[in-house]
């Protein structure tokens, strides 16, 4: 039990590592994601906590402005760095969450909840059941896109595909800071 | 209203154990029977219990009132009480030198200055009121999954043992790690999963020609 314990706690960088994937795939692919409760839409919107694997490392915080598009953000990345906290916004039809998720223990915090639909707010609903289950809903929905990385992170096609794909977008983005901090 | 207050930060538990879906009477039973039951006038430490969902004070623990929705609501609360070193070590001083003058004394012995000193620390911590602090919490029985409103460690592990010693039942953080081990274990993926290492991803780009951007 101690054992199974220290080897699930030695690879709770799986959850470090969704981060900087989730903004890859938000900034490469749109950032759409078929789960079982339905489409879910994602953008990385503010607040990055970039931090290297050694806890003695360098960290880098951007916040305003689109950090995720600015040449410090790039920089960093290129730099090993790796998202360790950021606010995102997701979307599951005309209903959006903010949040922050961090990155050691996916946990879920400052989490502004979908507005009820017009009209509702005078009904017999109880709102904070409401707010609750939205809560537990984008744990869900975070719980979701993390299996999803993981069916990809353990497959040969990580190494294989994802990997060149993710020092792509590294490249990719470093060229455009390179051409920004040059203009 | 404690619990579901302002924007929601969370940590998540899995609830297990012998009888890990109880009904709303019984888990109100139980939590009457640890509610918050307040400090002791010069207690030093910390003091936990439960309360329900509305307010510090709210020790109302009718389970009608607790349900809502799908969920059984309530609160952990904590007091805590300590001296603050600068303010011990301030008056102290100034008890020294009174004793010294009042006594005629050059200096005052080890076990004097022991003496003054644990004598004022009991004064100085009835004077001092507890800080007060109540976490929400909401537990989705059926689904087995709870969500207190704190992600700090010191809470969190206050939480575990009193939830624990209060139901009888495990309740374990939402860990990406153990998620993983089981992902892996149940999609057969455990070698793979021994094998990970964290993702180099500045020496992916490296090997790519890049360089980074001064």
């Amino acid at each position: 039990m101690a054992e199974d314990l220290a080897f699930a706690a030695e690879r709770s960088f799986l959850a470090t590592e969704l981060l900087t994937w989730l903004w890859f795939r938000c900034e490469v692919e749109g950032g759409e994601f078929d789960l079982d409760g339905g489409q879910v839409a994602l953008v990385v919107e503010d607040g990055l906590s970039l931090a290297s694997w050694d806890d003695d490392g360098p960290r880098a915080s951007l916040r305003g402005g689109t950090p995720t598009l600015r040449p410090e953000a790039a920089n960093a990345l290129g730099g090993g760095l790796v998202l360790r906290r950021a606010r995102f916004v997701a979307a599951r039809g005309d209903r959006e969450w903010h949040f922050a998720l961090d990155g050691d223990t996916l946990d879920l915090l400052g989490v502004k909840v979908p507005e009820p639909p017009e009209g509702e707010e005078d009904d017999a609903v109880d709102a904070l059941a409401e707010k609750l289950a939205a809560g537990e809903e984008l744990r869900g929905i975070v719980d979701a896109l993390y299996a999803q990385f993981l069916e990809l992170r353990l497959s040969k096609d990580w190494d294989a595909i994802e990997v060149p794909r993710l020092a792509d977008w590294v490249k990719a983005k470093l060229d455009r800071a390179w051409q920004t901090v040059g203009a | 209203m404690l619990v579901g207050k302002g924007a929601l930060t969370t940590r998540c538990f899995r609830v297990s154990g012998k009888n890990p879906t109880p009904k709303p009477e019984k888990i109100a039973e139980r939590l009457e029977q640890l509610a918050f039951a307040g400090m002791g006038e010069a207690e030093e430490g910390a003091v936990a219990g439960w309360i329900g969902p509305e307010h510090l004070f709210d020790g109302d623990f009718e389970p009608t009132r607790l349900v809502r929705g799908r969920y059984f609501t309530f609160a952990l609360r904590v007091d805590t009480r300590k001296v603050p070193g600068g303010l011990l070590a301030a008056h102290l001083a100034v008890e020294v030198a009174a004793t010294k003058e009042a006594e005629g004394l050059e200096h005052l012995s080890a076990s004097r200055r022991r003496q003054l000193k644990a004598d004022l620390k009991r004064r100085l911590l009835t004077e001092l009121p507890p800080v007060q602090r109540a976490y929400g919490v909401f537990w989705n029985v059926h689904s087995r999954r709870l969500f207190l409103q704190s992600t700090s460690k010191a809470v969190v592990e206050q939480f575990t043992a009193l939830f624990e010693r209060t139901f009888d039942l495990e309740v374990a953080p939402h860990a990406p790690g153990v998620t993983a081990a089981e992902w892996a274990r149940e999609h057969g993926a455990l070698d793979a999963l021994k094998d990970a290492r964290p993702l180099l991803l500045g020496t992916a780009a490296r090997n790519g020609d890049l360089a980074a951007v001064g």
